[in-house]
């Protein structure tokens, strides 16, 4: 399948998966790419930093997820660590009962098609 | 490897500072939790792909908000740099005929002083808010086209600020016009003449 097509599927959702892993729990932009990656990457593709970092500005700038900078173990530097507001997690609830109500009209569609032979 | 990594990406983004700021800090923390990790700064660069690949992405995520979010900064900046530039005709007004109305100039320009008096303080300074905005101008353009040079932005602005700067100090009357040949002081002696010559830039920088 063309890339392009991903990406698009990939665009409007991508939001609400952040959204997803960060209502689970707080985390970090290296575990958030890590989970995306090993959750999602087969249908998603390599999660990237490019793409999550502006996401994750966004969401924060919307006062949808909130951050805060801990110093990291390892390497004497910090982490900064991302977590849902109740802002988001109200958005979320919205945006998850939307996607249920879309993904059961889109489902009608792909079984019209194949009941009428037009795909298998 | 890390630093010009983060180093080459910086260049290639036009954003907000504060969006730049968020998104490098992410890229930093990046390579820091790799390491953590056991990834090398070799293996982390191959996932994040090439800086500009990276830079690409950001933009097209953030580019656009960015644009509009520095529309005011921008119309900020260019009344600003008008009102600055007021002032230094206020002054000039203030302490009088600069040097070169003193006869210490070498070419004799009285007749074209009579275009110059027509012009009135105002115009002058929308010419040289039309002027200093042009490098923005131009930035914006390249954002939207995509096409993200930070380095021959900051080349066009410093041109027309050292332009400007020249006659600035002109104005002031801190230069004996002698010192130039005589395009350079017809140039310093209108204003008007940086509105053809930023156009001329403009439209130069901005061919592909």
């Amino acid at each position: 399948m063309d890339a392009k097509y991903i990406q698009q599927f990939k665009k409007g959702s991508l939001e609400m998966v952040l959204l997803c892993l960060l209502a689970e729990g707080e985390s970090y932009g290296y575990e958030i790419i890590t989970h995306l990656g090993q959750r999602g990457g087969d249908i998603f593709g390599p999660a990237r930093e490019g793409t999550v970092y502006p996401i994750l500005y966004r969401l924060e700038g919307g006062g949808l997820i909130q951050s805060r900078t801990a110093p990291a173990a390892a390497n004497g530097g910090t982490k900064k660590y991302y977590s849902i507001t109740p802002a988001g997690r109200a958005l979320l609830e919205e945006l998850t009962a939307y996607w249920s109500r879309y993904v059961s009209c889109v489902d009608g569609f792909v079984e019209s098609a194949k009941k009428g032979g037009a795909v298998k | 490897m890390k630093e010009r990594y983060i180093k080459q990406v910086k260049n290639r983004l036009l954003l907000s500072r504060e969006a730049e700021a968020s998104v490098l800090a992410g890229l930093r923390e990046s390579f820091a939790s790799a390491a953590e990790h056991g990834e090398g700064e070799a293996e982390t660069i191959a996932r994040l792909g090439p800086p500009r690949q990276f830079a690409d992405e950001v933009m097209a995520d953030l580019g656009g908000e960015s644009f509009a979010a520095g529309r005011r900064q921008r119309a900020v900046r260019a009344a600003v740099l008008t009102a600055l530039f007021a002032a230094t005709l206020l002054v000039r007004t203030l302490v009088g005929p600069g040097l070169h109305e003193q006869g210490v100039h070498t070419y004799n320009l009285r007749p074209y002083l009579l275009f110059v008096a027509a012009l009135s303080p105002l115009y002058y300074g929308l010419a040289g808010a039309v002027i200093l905005a042009l490098p923005s101008v131009w930035r914006d353009l390249r954002i939207r086209r995509g096409e993200v040079r930070r380095g021959m932005g900051l080349l066009c602005a410093a041109l027309f600020l050292l332009l400007w700067g020249f006659l600035w100090i002109y104005l002031l009357g801190g230069f004996p016009t002698y010192a130039f040949s005589r395009a350079a002081t017809f140039l310093l002696q209108y204003p008007v003449c940086f509105l053809p010559l930023g156009a001329g830039v403009f439209a130069g920088l901005n061919r592909r």
